[in-house]
């Protein structure tokens, strides 16, 4: 049913490529002051909220405070069509902090796997996995009038692209639920992507800090309810395509599974030159600024016209001379080929009578300019003829002969 | 498995060109091909060949290092163990079974742990000490055993015509 594959459905750089850098470079050092100022004020209320008094006003203020601090805003559309009878809310799942400006417009509460002091003022409940989780969530439902926002699909995606697939048990626990699209948008000067694949939450949240501000907008959809002997995951469906349909994207078939497989996947690919290059890599672990220059010097000598830096790009992820040179060889290095240097280095023209160390080799190399072969070739010709000349000319004088 | 030849190749002239033999450069003769190497030999001194400098071609199969470069002298050469068109004849260069001449021993054939170092080494001892029980260049061989003397004296004018000297 669907040709997105699961790679499209994640974004895998964080930051905008191109001309649109430029503006991200000018704002950031006020983004590394803002990011900086942030986590001060944020660390100091969630620490605060760990010793207040569990009250439902100090908690809208603290998440309004940490709002502030990560420059969360949020806007509502569709308020008409909230039920806020239907207690469990259903939505998409973008970042991390997803559920912030929904408990922030509904009061609701969360599964979380927060399990800290201030975790109670975000409204994140621990409350386990699978069945654990179902029976928590339907205990919770009997007791309290507080809503739920759960996010079926499990696991964020770009929300650009297509739906991881829903899970079904949020039907299990309540049979209206109230479905909610989230989009966020942040400013153009800073627009970095509010996740990657992959990406760690120390990550996210840097970046929440650091950008100005994030805006969530999120978009009520009609109250799903489930019809008599209809199956919950018949009726999920229904919730997954009405959100599907709001974005303008497509379900998928791939599930919070697939997507951790995916990144394991690409985690391995990411690293996968060193893992070929193990046993080497094993023995220098830790290899030094001299050892890379070495190494690049020995890359530089076969391949010339590629510049150093991406040489060093490469070799830093492989630690390996030869694999680096096939890398380059094979295209897998981008990069812009230096003017028309010599088309292969230079050496001294005569060994030494005892052979030089490669390291001063090469440094030779540097001091003396760069060689074409032909030169080197020339060279040796033309040393060879004085030679011979000087040593014929002695024959000459001694034996006279022709 | 052009790629692994490729990176064997590039490998053999980093390591020739960061500790090159005494007397010997070589390299790709255009750095797009890998494949067509240029050498030059310094004729081993104390011999016949003393202080000439002999370019030579090598063109590798895209299984090297599975089977041996073709080598083959571009400038004129008088030698038992050369032919007149300057293909190397030499043990090295080939693979064990095939044997034109039936009598090289195995043990000094081609094989992946050979490199073009070695190759061309072998070619400057050839230089120094013809094998001339190989019938590459049959008038060589006859007159490097019977007539010494003129041998030498042409191999004195091939020196001089390498280093334009003639």
């Amino acid at each position: 049913m669907s040709t997105i594959g699961i790679q499209q459905l994640f974004r895998e750089e964080r930051f905008p490529t191109g001309w649109r850098l430029i503006p991200l470079l000018l704002y950031s050092p006020f983004g590394l002051l803002l990011a900086f100022l942030r986590s001060f004020i944020g660390f100091q209320v969630l620490l605060a909220a760990a010793f207040v008094p569990h009250v439902s006003f100090i908690k809208s203020m603290i998440l309004k405070t940490l709002c502030f601090t990560l420059g969360i805003v949020v806007r509502e559309e569709c308020e008409e069509k909230c039920d806020e009878s239907a207690q469990v809310i259903v939505t998409n799942h973008i970042s991390m902090l997803d559920y912030i400006p929904i408990h922030l417009l509904s009061g609701c509460v969360t599964p979380g796997r927060w399990d800290a002091p201030s975790a109670w003022a975000l409204s994140l409940k621990s409350w386990g996995h699978g069945d654990t989780l179902l029976a928590n969530v339907r205990a919770h439902l009997s007791n309290s009038e507080t809503p739920v926002l759960i996010q079926p699909e499990g696991a964020t995606t770009s929300g650009t692209t297509g739906l991881l697939k829903f899970e079904s048990w949020p039907l299990e626990t309540a049979t209206r639920v109230q479905p909610a699209v989230i989009r966020v948008w942040r400013p153009a000067m800073a627009d970095i992507a509010v996740t990657v694949v992959a990406a760690s939450e120390l990550w996210d949240i840097f970046f929440y800090l650091f950008v100005p501000f994030t805006v969530f907008t999120v978009r009520y959809l009609n109250v799903v309810e489930l019809h008599k002997d209809e199956t919950p995951a018949h009726g999920m469906e229904r919730i997954e395509a009405a959100v599907a349909q709001d974005l303008g994207i497509r379900t998928t078939k791939f599930t919070a599974k697939d997507k951790m497989e995916y990144e394991k996947r690409y985690l391995a690919e990411l690293y996968r030159p060193v893992a070929i290059a193990n046993g080497a890599a094993a023995l220098r672990l830790q290899p030094t600024g001299a050892q890379l220059l070495r190494m690049s010097n020995q890359v530089k000598e076969v391949l010339p016209n590629v510049p150093l830096d991406a040489i060093r790009r490469d070799l830093a992820r492989t630690w390996d001379v030869d694999l680096t040179i096939t890398n380059i060889l094979e295209g897998l290095v981008p990069f812009v080929p230096e003017g028309q240097g010599p088309a292969i280095p230079t050496r001294s023209q005569r060994p030494a009578p005892d052979q030089m160390p490669a390291a001063s080799s090469s440094r030779k190399t540097v001091q003396s300019g760069s060689l074409t072969f032909q030169e080197r070739k020339a060279k040796m010709i033309e040393e060879a003829r004085k030679k011979y000349i000087e040593k014929h000319g002695l024959q000459l004088s001694s034996s006279s002969v022709s | 498995m052009a790629g692994s030849a490729l990176r064997r190749l590039m490998a053999e002239y980093k390591q020739l060109t960061l500790n090159p033999p005494e007397g010997i450069i070589a390299g790709p003769i255009n750095e797009e091909n890998f494949f067509e190497w240029e050498a030059l030999i310094t004729g081993p001194e104390g011999t016949c060949f003393e202080g000439g400098v002999f370019p030579a071609k090598l063109v590798f199969p895209s299984d090297y290092p599975l089977s041996p470069p073709k080598m083959q002298f571009t400038c004129e050469m008088f030698h038992p163990n050369i032919y007149a068109d300057g293909r190397v004849c030499i043990s090295i260069l080939h693979a064990p079974g095939d044997d034109p001449m039936g009598y090289e021993s195995s043990a000094e054939r081609w094989s992946p742990v050979q490199s073009v170092e070695k190759i061309l080494l072998s070619v400057v001892s050839m230089l120094a000490e013809p094998n001339d029980e190989s019938g590459a260049n049959v008038d060589a061989a006859k007159m490097w055993r019977e007539d010494r003397a003129e041998f030498n004296r042409i191999a004195e004018k091939i020196v001089r015509k390498t280093l334009g000297l003639s």
